[in-house]
Order: C-alpha cells, then sequence, then structure tokens
C-alpha cells in the first residue's frame, strides 16, 4: 500500500488579509461581538419558547432553531468555513464561568476520541424523531438550556475545550461538513514555524511574574498549527492567529475535500486512516443525513406502522430503535462492507475489512454535505422570511408590539423552486464523494485504482440514488407549516 | 482564473432564486385568521393559496380553561369577490397536531384572484362563522427553462471544482515523483 503524504501548493486568498473582514476577525474581541448577538438571540428563544405561542410556525425557539440556524449553519459550512462554533454562544457563558471556576480535571485518556461524541449526535438525532423537537417550542427550549447547562458542566470540570471536541454533538457535525468547506486556519510560512522557540500558538502566552495568568490562550483543541492538517476539530476560535508573534497564521481558502484525501499525520488527531471512531463519524453524518431526510417523508409513517404492527405495540421507542438501527448500523455496515470486501477482491489482498471500511469511510462526507445542505436547505427556504413575522408576534407576545402588525405572508420560496436546488446540491455532492474516492483508491491502491474505486462508485450511486428519492417524497414542511 | 471566477459569480447570480414579493405568496402556509374565539374554541386559519389547489388548516384550541370538545363540523367556503362563481364548500378532516387539533382541506381556485373565505365551525357547546379574504397566486413551480437557469450555477460550481481537482492531483503527483 502505497501511503505517501502529500503536500499542500500555497493557497490563494487569506480572509485577514481582506479589508473589512480581515480588521475584523483580528480584532481581539472579534469572537465575542459574534457570541453575544446569538447568545441574546438564544435567551429571547428559550423565552419565548416557554411563554409563547405552542405552535410551533409560530414560536421563536422552534422556528430559529430548526429552520433558520441548521439552514444557515451548512450553508456558511459549505461556502465558507466552521464560523458558527468561531460564534458558539455556549462558549461565550462557558468563558464568564471560568473567571470563577478553574477547571482542575484533565478530560479522562479513554475518552479521548470521538464516541461519546457520536452516540451523542445519534441520541439527538433520536430525541429529535421520538419528542418532535421540531413542533416543540417548549422542549425545543429545554434542548438550549441543556446544551448551554451541559458545556458548561464539562468544561467547568476538565481542562481545554473538552466539551468542544469531545462532547458537542454540533461541534461534530460542523467538524465533519467543514472538511469541505473552502477555507481554513492555517500556518502562512512554514519556514517561520520552523525557527519558532515559543510555540504560543499551541501554549499561549502567560504573564511573565505570574504564570498562572493567561494573557492569551493557545488551541485549547490541541492543534499545533505547524503540524495542523485541515478543519477536523478547528472551531475556528481565532486563539492561535492572536497568540502567533509572527503573525503567521491566516484563514486561507484552499481545494474543498482535500484533505479527505490527504494521509498525514495530524496535530491533535494522527492519521485519519487509522481513527475508527472519525471514521465512524463520518459514516454517521452520511447515513445520519438520509435517516433525517427519512424521518420527515410521507414513507416513514407506513415503515414505522408496519414496525409496531410486528412488534404489537404501540411504544414508539422501540419502533424508532429498530429503525435507528436498521438504517445508523445495518445498512453501513452491509453496504460499507460489501465494498470493502469487494475491494479486497479486486486487489487480491488478504487485508481486513475495517481498515478499508476506515480509509474510505471520509468519502461519504461530500454526498453528506450535499443531503444535509439540500434538507436543511428545503427548511430554510421555503420558510426565509417567516422569522420577520413571527419576530414581530413574538415581541408583541412580550408585550413590545413595536415592530408593528406581523407580515404574515412573509413567507419563503415555494417547494417546486426549490427542489432543482436540491437536486444539485445532491449531485454536487456526488461528484465531490466520487472524486474523493478516487483520490484514496489513487492513494491506497496506485496500481489497481480504478477497479478498486468501482465499488466505492457504486455504493455512493446507489446512497445518492436513494437521498434523491427521499427528497422527491412529500415533506413535512416542519416549522414553517402544520407538520408535527 | 479570474475568467472563471467572473463566469462563475455571472451564473450564481443568473440562477439565484427569483425572491417572493411581499404583496403575492409563493412559499408555505401562512395564517389569516389569529386567535379568534368562535364557541369554546380559538381558532387560527392558515393557507396556502396556490392557484389549482389551494389549501387551508384550522387550527383549534380550547378557549382558556375548558377541555377541547370535538366539533361536529369544520368547514371552509370560497367564492371570488368578483361573483362570478357560487360559493363553494369544503368539509375540513382532522389532522395529527401536537398544539390543539387541526383541520385541513383543499379548495379549488380556478383563477388567482381575491377569494372570500368563510370557515364554519360547528360542535355540541356552539359554534360560528368566521370570514376573511385571500388572493390566490400561482404556486411556483418553474418551467423547463427555469429549471435550466437553475441548474447553471451548479454546473459552474461542479466544473470549478472538477478543474482545481485535476490541477491539485497533477501537483501532488509531481511534488510525489520529484520526492521520490
Amino acid at each position: 500500500m502505497d501511503n505517501a503524504p502529500t503536500t499542500t501548493p500555497q493557497s490563494g486568498t487569506d480572509l485577514l488579509e481582506w479589508p473589512v473582514i480581515g480588521r475584523f476577525l483580528r480584532w481581539r474581541y472579534a469572537r465575542p461581538a459574534m457570541q453575544l448577538p446569538l447568545l441574546l438571540g438564544a435567551i429571547v428563544m428559550v423565552a419565548h419558547g416557554f411563554v409563547g405561542p405552542q405552535l410551533a410556525p409560530r414560536n421563536l425557539a422552534s422556528l430559529l432553531t430548526w429552520v433558520h440556524y441548521r439552514g444557515v449553519l451548512i450553508v456558511v459550512l459549505l461556502v465558507a468555513g466552521n464560523f458558527f462554533c468561531m460564534a458558539c454562544p455556549f462558549m461565550l457563558t462557558r468563558d464568564w464561568a471560568r473567571r470563577f471556576f478553574k477547571p482542575a480535571l484533565n478530560w479522562p485518556r479513554w475518552l479521548r476520541n470521538k464516541w461519546l461524541a457520536v452516540g451523542l449526535l445519534v441520541a439527538v438525532l433520536f430525541a429529535y424523531e421520538l419528542f418532535d423537537l421540531w413542533g416543540s417550542p417548549w422542549w425545543t427550549a429545554w434542548l438550549i438550556i441543556g446544551y448551554f447547562a451541559a458545556a458548561l458542566a464539562v468544561d467547568a470540570l476538565f481542562k481545554q475545550a473538552s466539551f468542544c471536541k469531545y462532547v458537542c454533538p454540533i461541534g461534530q457535525f460542523n467538524f465533519a461538513a467543514s472538511t469541505f468547506s473552502p477555507l481554513e486556519v492555517k500556518v502562512r510560512d512554514t519556514n517561520t514555524c520552523a525557527t519558532c522557540t515559543t510555540v504560543d500558538c499551541i501554549k499561549g502566552t502567560r504573564h511573565p511574574d505570574d504564570r498562572e495568568l493567561v494573557l492569551q490562550r493557545g488551541c485549547e483543541l490541541a492543534l499545533f498549527q505547524p503540524e495542523k492538517v485541515g478543519n477536523m476539530d478547528c472551531t475556528f476560535c481565532l486563539d492561535c492567529i492572536h497568540a502567533c508573534p509572527h503573525d503567521n497564521v491566516g484563514i486561507t481558502t484552499r481545494l474543498p475535500g482535500s484533505e479527505l484525501w490527504d494521509d498525514t499525520r495530524r496535530s491533535g488527531i494522527g492519521l485519519f486512516s487509522k481513527r475508527k471512531d472519525l471514521a465512524a463519524l463520518a459514516a454517521i453524518f452520511m447515513f445520519g443525513a438520509l435517516l433525517n431526510a427519512f424521518g420527515m417523508v410521507s414513507p416513514v409513517y407506513a415503515v414505522q406502522q408496519w414496525i409496531a404492527t410486528q412488534l404489537g405495540t404501540t411504544n414508539e421507542v422501540p419502533v424508532l430503535a429498530i429503525l435507528f438501527v436498521a438504517l445508523l448500523i445495518v445498512e453501513p455496515v452491509l453496504l460499507m462492507g460489501g465494498a470493502a470486501l469487494w475491494t479486497r477482491r479486486a486487489t487480491g489482498t488478504p487485508e481486513p475489512l475495517m481498515p478499508i471500511m476506515t480509509r474510505f469511510a471520509y468519502a461519504l462526507i461530500p454526498l453528506a454535505c450535499g443531503v444535509w445542505a439540500a434538507h436543511y436547505g428545503f427548511h430554510l427556504l421555503t420558510g426565509l422570511w417567516t422569522f420577520i413575522p413571527v419576530t414581530q408576534a413574538a415581541f408583541a407576545d412580550f408585550g413590545l408590539p413595536f415592530l408593528g402588525e406581523p407580515l404574515w405572508q412573509w413567507t419563503g420560496f415555494s417547494t417546486g423552486a426549490v427542489y432543482p436546488l436540491e437536486i444539485g446540491l445532491i449531485s454536487l455532492g456526488l461528484l465531490g464523494t466520487l472524486l474523493v474516492a478516487y483520490r484514496i483508491a489513487e492513494r491506497d491502491y496506485p496500481r489497481r485504482a480504478r477497479r478498486v474505486f468501482i465499488p466505492w462508485a457504486v455504493l455512493v450511486v446507489v446512497l445518492w440514488a436513494s437521498a434523491l428519492w427521499l427528497l422527491s417524497q412529500p415533506m413535512e414542511m416542519r416549522g414553517t407549516m402544520l407538520g408535527g | 482564473m479570474k475568467r472563471w471566477t467572473f463566469l462563475f459569480v455571472m451564473l450564481l447570480v443568473a440562477g439565484w432564486p427569483r425572491t417572493v414579493p411581499v404583496w403575492s405568496h409563493e412559499g408555505p402556509p401562512f395564517p389569516i385568521i389569529e386567535g379568534a374565539s368562535v364557541g369554546p374554541y380559538v381558532v387560527a386559519v392558515w393557507t396556502d393559496p396556490d392557484i389549482g389547489t389551494g389549501t387551508f388548516f384550522v387550527v383549534m384550541q380550547p378557549a382558556e380553561g375548558q377541555d377541547f370538545i370535538e366539533p361536529s363540523l369544520v368547514e371552509v367556503a370560497v367564492q371570488p369577490v368578483s361573483g362570478r362563481l357560487p360559493w363553494a364548500s369544503y368539509p375540513a378532516e382532522p389532522k395529527r397536531s401536537r398544539s390543539g387539533v387541526s383541520y385541513f382541506t383543499e379548495v379549488a381556485f380556478d383563477q388567482g384572484e381575491f377569494w372570500h373565505v368563510r370557515i364554519r365551525i360547528e360542535g355540541p357547546q356552539g359554534g360560528g362563522v368566521l370570514e376573511s379574504e385571500v388572493e390566490a397566486t400561482p404556486d411556483g413551480t418553474i418551467g423547463p427553462i427555469g429549471l435550466l437557469v437553475y441548474v447553471l450555477p451548479f454546473l459552474a460550481v461542479g466544473f470549478l471544482w472538477l478543474k482545481a481537482f485535476l490541477r491539485r492531483r497533477e501537483y501532488e503527483q509531481q511534488t510525489a515523483a520529484s520526492g521520490s
């Protein structure tokens, strides 16, 4: 197996060099300036979730969470980078709390992987379906509070950014999607790093007289800039940019997805090809996208009814559990295992299946991005302007009707107009996944790349076709209509 | 490369979905009646008034401090404001909802114009009639030319991505060859 490290050509544009955006991002308080509006928004959403109307399309908690936030999140990830982790309001309250509570513990060694976070991501998807979270402002408000509480609790106990790196399900979603982002936090000139003796980008800077006093944090996610590759685990927190005394870290453009076939050792991560937990995250990111879309189309009710009849139960928990096991464990194992078996036969090697599946799992991320973007983009675009009348109504609900009569006819695009965009996004994802899979095949099996590529191409075309079928089904327009 | 970037931006602009004018409606349902008291119910009416088939949701919640009692009739009737057609009535069917009970029905809007809407609710503890007006508008489905316009930005992105991918591949192969 050939596993030559790849070298990245110098990227074209550095966001920090841009006139207004660059100056803003270099500003010491850029991150809090982005976090604060989101924190205020979260407070308003929680308040409205508890005291506002419990009709989901009329409530800011459910509308902004399930229609606007998710949609804008995936769009920003795909056209820019992990800017939502950068602006994460959970970290603002955590930073405030850390002024009073200094965490003393290190995150347990046996949990320093993605398994817990992958499990929590699945748990969130499960709760979303079980409790019809999209249709319940009250539960959505509790979810937001629970998130703040969990971030505070974990990071009050454990050092560094343990919550972001090992726990946060949204963070893992963002990390996975950001591997396909066009922007990356990256060293500008590696020669400068070679002569650097202080390594502030990872250590941070401390007061010369009081070593306990941190003047500027280094990377809390253990990503040492000179050895950092790609966006995995990078929250775009800007700490390394502010810490570097040589102004040698930028936010640069790159070829989206190129890190997915790059198997050089990464700081804070290691080798992609050796990380089964990261490969599982990639697979859950793909099959979870299909499952999440499946949950909002009409055939899911027939399937659920059939399972319930077979089990002789009206309890939704076992029905959903079977569906989740089938679509998030059995289906990936069968499909990816089949492709890996085909690969082994094509190469004539006795290689175990798991390493093959692990290496090729990352190729699924572009298609997964396409499916998430199509799904969440559908909700975002069909309900694009609904935040305006609902905000007007929310302030009226709070006894502040100064925004005037709600403009209820401000809704969004028609489903007919959005459908072609969904097809376009999924098809771009297919193209990306095919190209990444080919590069992985070329990297690992240079002499048999085409033969190895075929089973994975078949797999992703099957997934693409199933995504197309799902999105052509009548969808519940959750949060924008009376869908739940 | 600048030429391709310019082309891409132009295609993106050309393919960007038309924004919806506020005076016409192409998207999902919106409320035309909010919080109206009808007998023992608090009623909201949401509609998606597409030309051809328009949809109505009548959301019913019990009035403050009361239990919800199943209504015996929920009916939506429409008539063009011009009076060119007689009233047409459509019974609404109950639909599962987390927030009270909603009743759903589809009505025929044969052309784009303003229509009177009348919602009749009857139940064992009383009922009443609500009235409003709505404009039937095109459903927003795009034709083949529109579809072509929509496809162009995706083709452009795909083309640029493929081109960059091939350049990158060539670069990496050259680097690997010179290093070995």
